[in-house]
């Protein structure tokens, strides 16, 4: 009894962050470089495993999701519905065992973002943010990510009143934008993916905009942290299963003062961790359940992170004022 | 100029086209081929049916889509059952067929002689022993004018899904190409495909070709090289039984709307070689062996002829200058006193 | 003649405030069990009392004086000045106040300026600046009076609600040209490294006080409320380092304590919240009046106490642009001054610390003339009845005058607490 108490504190004291920053690194070289170990975790990850980069270990569910949307409506019923379904269960039961923590802790795209953000430390690039009627405009465009993603290849298969297919080089239109395609497989020593692809006019305007994006993500993640993780229609769809999460966020509105050091760290800049005081599940749609927000609570159990019901960090003063003198003398 | 010259080789590549070729040179025997089609009926039926979609994101994925080109093999549909068409046989000669599983186990397949001679064998679907690339062979041996005729001809199935995943790829013995030491004359030419099992040969590629009899090396080979259109080189193998030729460009669509970067276009390696050995054949003595031995296989364009770096990095550096002087504007523009409320009237 | 005059006021002053504060002391002193780590503050009021002046505590550096909680320390810390709270809570300077201030005036307001009307000639050059806080009506007219007298006044522009972007924008941009001003004043450059070390000075301090704040809801009590009051004040004006190790002492002797079960009062003593008006040594008057009537005061929730401390700077990067801000967050987000609308903050601090606290009942002090608190009543009263919680609401001023009346209220409510109390234990029973 006395040691499982014993344990918490250790935990409770201990720098979330320095944790977070293994644990990146590590899924990172898992995802990034597990095929030189033969590794492969799975291919339904709730997660930028990117399938571009060859030599993956484990791969996002996104690109195998958008293939089977353009699956034509008179063979849903069949086999490949069914192949859609598991696949989506696959997903699902991959997500909640982490549930948002998928983005915070084992990403590579957020991790690559959270390295460019030490640089801009390191620079002394003070970190922007954006106001919150901007922040609740932008976070909107996730979700239509989410629906274009879906819609797309859903042209690729099916006829919509009455137009014409899209052609297949629509297909994966997500990917073909995403940054996530241009940059890790950089990782493996793999280039390809940083040209314009001049095929066909669906290809050229796709390729186009991811490396547009990917301009826009390397220079935008060194003023705003995770600066694509407001985008992510991953993290849109995430949210939709976010409830059934066995890892939990958890917010005590009676004990929280408002005093918005959680707001402040927030990566992505979500007022309601510091403003909402009703809700008990603080997890947000663009949260990565990253803990910063539990590292810099002050108030003892205000902020838990829960596997169920069980509490297994959570913000205590003794912890704050431990990290804090770490990083005010470190 | 240039009509006379397209002229030519599309005769070139009428003859040349597996399945309606011809013996070419009196006397010389023609090779022995495997197509997919019969060779009477033409080859140029339009695929059917829904391509399977690839998990696997590549450049050049998304073989033989188009419709309009030769029915070819693609490596993302995987059917039960393949049959291969010879091109011909000779009466009286012995035939025998082979197929080299992935997992190594050679099995012989159904050979069928008669008007439509083929080969059969079953391709249970999923990421089994199955999983991956088939050599299959058809050998026929027959002795003519004291002369052993040898000839080959061989094919690969690759069979696969990017549904069961690419496990294969981190085993070398699916991903290398492999031969068989019971051939007698046998073409492997490496990099047919990728880690991922999908076909990796583009126009400009050097292709390494090494032949084997019975599993040994064989120097002086006359290896040759026809395209789609009827270009031909041929080289002659070195002391490792190693031929390296590069594949042309091949693929001239008049017009840019019409370029399919998923364009497939075959070719075929082809080798000869004589050995001056004497024996016995079913009783029929030869004081010279001849083998002859084929192996087609599909190429694509290459990225670089349709994609460019130059406009990619620029494009991406733009973004970067034009969002970094966007975010230090904005920020200049900050620093300016506190700038009120303007009503849009 | 008018020298004269002033002299002899100065003397007579210096006389009563001696008198008050001695008298205040000797109060606390007749409590039992006192923790001997208490001698430390007993020792530095008996000095202050005796005309020690606060150029004692600043030793070499420059004195930053402010007139809230509300100006963000760590900024005078990094300039390498003193920050020296000024609100004064003695009578005799309230006297002197009220010769040039209306009688309706808050008494806090009243007895800083005639402080530092009678004591200008003490300041000399030390004083770089006094920092006022545009808080509450009283705070801003201050500014100007003491404009007139010929003190360097920084006015601190602060919103009048915490709630809106705009508000926290507007303090942070406040704070910020505060920072800019602060080093003219000081002449010293604000660095990231000093600012960082300033931020660790009081993070030192407020870890501290988290470990005495966790302490004094002991059951049974191990501390008495009215000293902890004294405690927290001489945060007001002594070198925080200083003051930090002194706590540091009475942390450990209170943990001490706790564990040899020694307490400070009977175990079914009334545990009671005190709210509303800051008690300023020597003004202890209801504090005391409270322990000594048999109750005990667990928590409180007033700003020369328990909110000087509560919250703490956490930044994310160790550069200005993102502490600097991180400050002035950390001095308007948490705040439950009256002074704001809405202040509904307020309300949930003070149920959130009576639910911690097991709290029995609360004393809401306010000053006549302090409308704020005085406004505030009703909304704290019907959340406390809500809850069932009672409490004394006691308005009052700096002098002695009222203090039979109010021993009697006080004494009454403490009573009324244990019987209830008895009535409980008997149900349960």
């Amino acid at each position: 009894m006395n040691s499982l108490k014993d344990l918490r504190r250790v935990v409770n004291h201990a720098s979330l962050g320095r944790f977070r920053f293994y644990v990146q690194l590590f899924s990172f070289v898992l995802l990034i470089y597990g095929g030189y170990l033969a590794i492969n975790v799975g291919n339904q990850l709730p997660t930028f495993a990117c399938l571009y980069s060859d030599l993956h270990g484990g791969a996002c569910y996104l690109l195998g999701f958008q293939h089977q949307m353009a699956t034509p409506w008179s063979q849903l019923f069949g086999g490949r519905g069914l192949a859609i379904l598991i696949g989506l269960a696959t997903f699902v039961a991959f997500f909640v065992v982490f549930n948002k923590a998928w983005c915070g802790f084992i990403c590579p795209l957020g991790t690559l973002q959270d390295w460019l953000s030490s640089l801009r430390r390191k620079l002394n690039i003070r970190a922007a943010g954006y106001s919150e009627p901007v922040f609740q405009r932008l976070s909107k465009i996730k979700y239509v990510l989410l629906a274009l993603l879906i819609l797309i290849p859903m042209a690729i298969g099916n006829s919509f009143f009455g137009l014409p297919k899209l052609g297949h080089d629509w297909g994966v239109p997500f990917c073909m934008i995403c940054p996530g395609r241009t940059i890790l497989p950089l990782f493996t020593g793999d280039f390809s993916q940083l040209a314009i692809d001049f095929s066909s006019l669906a290809k050229l305007t796709l390729t186009a905009l991811g490396l547009a994006i990917t301009g826009l993500l390397i220079i935008g993640s060194l003023f705003k942290p995770r600066f694509f993780c407001l985008f992510c229609p991953m993290s849109a769809l995430h949210y939709i299963f976010s409830r059934t999460g066995l890892l939990r966020l958890t917010k005590n509105g009676a004990k929280c003062t408002r005093c918005g050091n959680c707001f402040r760290a927030c990566d992505m800049g979500i007022r309601a961790i510091a403003d909402d005081l009703e809700s008990k599940n603080i997890v947000k749609d663009d949260c990565m359940m990253c803990g910063k927000c539990i590292e810099v609570c002050p108030e003892d159990g205000c902020l838990q992170a829960k596997v169920l019901s069980l509490p297994v960090y959570e913000s205590t003063a003794e912890g704050f004022f431990k990290r804090m003198n770490r990083k005010n003398n470190g | 100029m240039n009509r006379p010259v397209l002229l030519f080789a599309s005769l070139l590549a009428l003859l040349l086209l597996p399945g309606v070729a011809k013996s070419a040179v009196a006397g010389e025997l023609d090779h022995l081929r495997l197509t997919l089609a019969p060779p009477a009926t033409a080859t140029t039926e339009a695929e059917a049916g829904d391509e399977e979609e690839c998990l696997e994101g590549h450049a050049d994925h998304g073989g033989g889509r188009g419709g309009r080109e030769v029915q070819l093999e693609s490596e993302h549909r995987p059917v039960p059952r393949r049959t291969y068409h010879l091109n011909h046989y000779r009466r009286g000669a012995e035939v025998n067929a082979y197929v080299r599983r992935p997992d190594g186990a050679v099995i012989e397949p159904e050979l069928i002689l008669g008007a439509s001679p083929r080969v059969s064998f079953s391709t249970p679907p999923g990421d089994g022993p199955t999983h991956g690339a088939h050599n299959v062979y058809v050998v026929e041996r027959g002795v003519e004018d004291e002369v052993l005729q040898v000839r080959v001809a061989k094919w690969i199935t690759m069979h696969h899904s990017c549904r069961w995943g690419h496990n294969g790829k981190f085993d070398p013995e699916l991903t290398n190409p492999q031969s068989l030491d019971t051939i007698p004359f046998e073409i492997v030419v490496d990099d047919l495909w990728n880690r991922n099992f999908h076909a990796a040969v583009t126009s400009g590629d050097n292709l390494r070709i090494t032949v084997l009899s019975y599993g040994e090396p064989v120097a002086g080979a006359e290896v040759t090289l026809t395209s789609e259109q009827g270009w031909r080189k041929t080289v002659t193998s070195d002391e490792q039984g190693v031929a390296h030729i590069q594949l042309v460009r091949d693929y001239y669509p008049s017009l840019w709307q019409d370029f399919r970067r998923s364009h497939r276009g075959p070719f075929e390696v082809s080798a000869r070689w004589q050995a001056d050995k004497s024996g016995q054949f079913r009783g029929q003595a030869y004081s010279m062996v001849s083998y002859r031995a084929t192996h087609p296989w599909v190429y694509s364009p290459p990225v670089r002829e349709y994609s460019s770096y130059g406009y990619g990095l620029l494009l991406a550096a733009a973004m970067m200058v034009v969002g970094g002087a966007g975010v230090y504007l904005h920020r200049e523009r900050r620093r300016r006193p506190y700038r009120g409320i303007v009503f849009d009237e | 003649m008018d020298d004269e005059l002033k002299r002899r006021l100065l003397k007579t002053t210096r006389l009563h405030l001696a008198m008050e504060g001695e008298e205040t002391l000797q109060r606390l002193r007749e409590f039992s069990e006192r923790p001997a780590a208490m001698e430390y503050f007993y020792t530095l009021f008996h000095q202050l009392a005796n005309g020690a002046g606060p150029a004692a505590m600043a030793g070499e550096r420059k004195i930053i004086a402010t007139m809230c909680m509300q100006v963000p320390q760590e900024l005078i810390l990094a300039v390498g000045a003193h920050p020296l709270r000024l609100c004064s809570g003695a009578n005799a300077y309230d006297q002197v106040g009220a010769e040039f201030m209306p009688a309706k005036s808050c008494p806090v307001i009243r007895a800083t300026l005639g402080m530092l009307r009678v004591n200008q000639s003490l300041w000399g050059d030390t004083m770089a600046g006094i920092v006022v806080p545009t808080t509450c009506d009283q705070k801003k007219k201050a500014c100007e009076e003491l404009g007139d007298m010929g003190y360097p006044v920084y006015s601190l522009e602060m919103p009048a609600g915490k709630e809106s972007d705009l508000a926290r924008y507007y303090w942070q941009e406040s704070v910020k040209q505060f920072a800019v001003d602060l080093e003219k004043m000081v002449g010293r450059r604000l660095t990231a490294a000093g600012l960082r070390q300033a931020i660790a000075k009081v993070g030192r301090a407020a870890a501290l006080f988290r470990q005495l704040h966790g302490l004094r809801g002991n059951r049974p009590p191990i501390i008495l409320g009215s000293d902890l009051f004294l405690v927290y004040n001489a945060y007001f004006f002594d070198d925080i380092e200083r003051w930090s190790r002194a706590v540091e002492v009475l942390v450990a002797e209170l943990e001490q304590r706790r564990q040899n079960g020694v307490r400070v009062t009977n175990r079914r003593a009334p545990r009671l919240l005190f709210t509303g008006s800051p008690p300023i040594f020597p003004n202890f008057k209801v504090p005391v009046l409270v322990e000594q009537s048999g109750g005990i005061i667990v928590v409180d929730e007033s700003c020369s106490s328990t909110r000087l401390l509560s919250d703490s700077v956490a930044y994310d990067q160790a550069s200005l642009n993102d502490m600097v801000p991180a400050v002035a967050d950390r001095y308007l987000k948490p705040c439950t001054c009256p002074c704001l609308t809405p202040n509904q903050d307020r309300l949930r601090k003070l149920v959130a610390m009576a639910d911690e606290f097991a709290v029995d009942g609360v004393v809401y002090q306010a000053f006549a003339g302090c409308l704020p608190y005085e406004l505030e009543r009703r909304q704290v009263n019907e959340t406390l009845s809500e809850r069932g919680i009672p409490m004394l609401y006691v308005e009052t001023d700096y002098s002695p005058e009222d203090s039979g009346q109010l021993s009697t209220r006080v004494e009454a409510f403490i009573e009324s607490i244990k019987a209830r109390k008895r009535k409980q234990a008997r149900q349960q029973s």
